[in-house]
């Protein structure tokens, strides 16, 4: 991809009159400056976006409950440790 | 006139007679003759035969709750037993004859002494002497669990390969468990038969297990605590390295749940009973 200021001189270079040029380069320069400020904007939403998301992972995973997936709370844990403890005294 | 009154009066002693004889026939089992003594002894070795012969069992767990309680299995499940404990804590009942799966069986019910344990029913067939069903009650009669053969492989007398090993009790055990969790005391008739060290998630336990002949119950010491749910009482301890928990796990009434675990006085302290589980281990 071309650089926008090399696409603004091209089009300043390949007017056939002065103020033509002028005009030109005028509106190759607004054009280059619009896509410049458009992507611009773009890549810091991203980068934002990006930082809030690894921000919230990073928070998730710091204080999700210990072994949430069995019913962990900080303090306690299901009751179901307890009746498998009962249930392997007896093997049924 | 007179004549006719003694006539009626005397068949209807007759007919109570018979039917008191003939309750008292139901009453019987198999063998009229033993003693209830010779008959608990029979009764031990025909459930430290377990269930022999293969065939299919029907087996329900109603507590600890389970999303489907009744399964299938070749055999009836193993009893932890304890042959002394049993002597001991319960009394042996013959509820009479009955027929299953064809079979001649006798119906015998072994009753705690002790208010809040479990009651159990078998069905030991009579020519056999080994257990075709046996169920477990709680102390409010609800049923617990109940095995059952629906349907049996065998027409002879099977012979087991692997006959159960009894638990005993371990007063050295008890000890050690006292001295770790003061002054604890289990419900009356239940001593402590094993220990072992679990893993129950991410979290490290110490397990004791109680029986007092045929029921059980965990008791277990973790760093953590459960929440609340039916059968489970819980007790947070100071210990020496910090809280510690007791859970108690059964089915027993909630009075004796709490009052087991609000004997323990004191701050407790398992290292020396953790190196026991280390070194003696459990009868399983």
């Amino acid at each position: 991809m071309k650089d926008p200021w090399d696409e603004l001189m091209d089009g300043a270079l390949s007017a056939s009159q002065p103020d033509e040029r002028d005009t030109a380069a005028v509106e190759k320069a607004l054009f280059a400056v619009r896509k410049y400020r458009s992507r611009s904007l773009f890549n810091r939403y991203l980068q934002t976006g990006l930082a809030a998301a690894a921000v919230m992972a990073g928070l998730t995973l710091t204080f999700r409950p210990q072994g949430s997936s069995t019913g962990n709370t900080a303090g306690t844990v299901s009751p179901q440790y307890a009746y498998d403890a009962y249930s392997e005294v007896d093997g049924w | 006139m007179v004549n006719l009154n003694i006539s009626r009066t005397a068949r209807a002693a007759t007919f109570l007679l018979t039917v008191l004889s003939l309750s008292s026939v139901q009453a019987q089992d198999s063998t009229p003759d033993l003693s209830n003594s010779a008959r608990l002894e029979r009764l031990i070795t025909a459930l430290e035969r377990g269930g022999i012969p293969k065939g299919t069992a029907e087996i329900s767990v109603y507590f600890p709750p389970r999303k489907v309680p009744t399964q299938s299995a070749n055999k009836l499940p193993r009893l932890s037993l304890v042959p002394n404990l049993i002597r001991q804590n319960f009394d042996l009942n013959v509820l009479g004859t009955e027929k299953l799966l064809g079979r001649d069986v006798d119906k015998l019910e072994l009753k705690p002494k002790l208010e809040g344990a479990s009651t159990w029913n078998f069905w030991i067939d009579a020519q056999w002497s080994i257990p075709l069903a046996f169920e477990q009650r709680s102390f409010d009669g609800q049923l617990i669990r109940r095995a059952e053969y629906t349907a049996l492989k065998v027409q002879k007398v099977p012979q087991r390969r692997d006959p159960l090993a009894p638990l005993t009790v371990r007063p050295g055990l008890e000890r050690r468990v006292v001295a770790a969790l003061p002054n604890f005391a289990p419900p009356q008739g239940f001593r402590a038969v094993s220990i072992k060290r679990g893993k129950r998630g991410d979290l490290v336990t110490l397990e004791l297990t109680f029986s007092d002949g045929l029921n059980t119950f965990p008791l277990v010491v973790a760093a953590k605590g459960t929440k609340a749910a039916d059968g489970i009482a819980v007790r947070k301890l100071e210990g020496k390295n910090g809280a510690l928990w007791l859970w108690m796990v059964g089915r027993f009434p909630k009075s004796t749940l709490e009052g087991t675990l609000a004997t323990v006085q004191g701050p407790v302290d398992v290292d020396g009973l953790g190196t026991f589980a280390d070194s003696v281990n459990s009868n399983q």
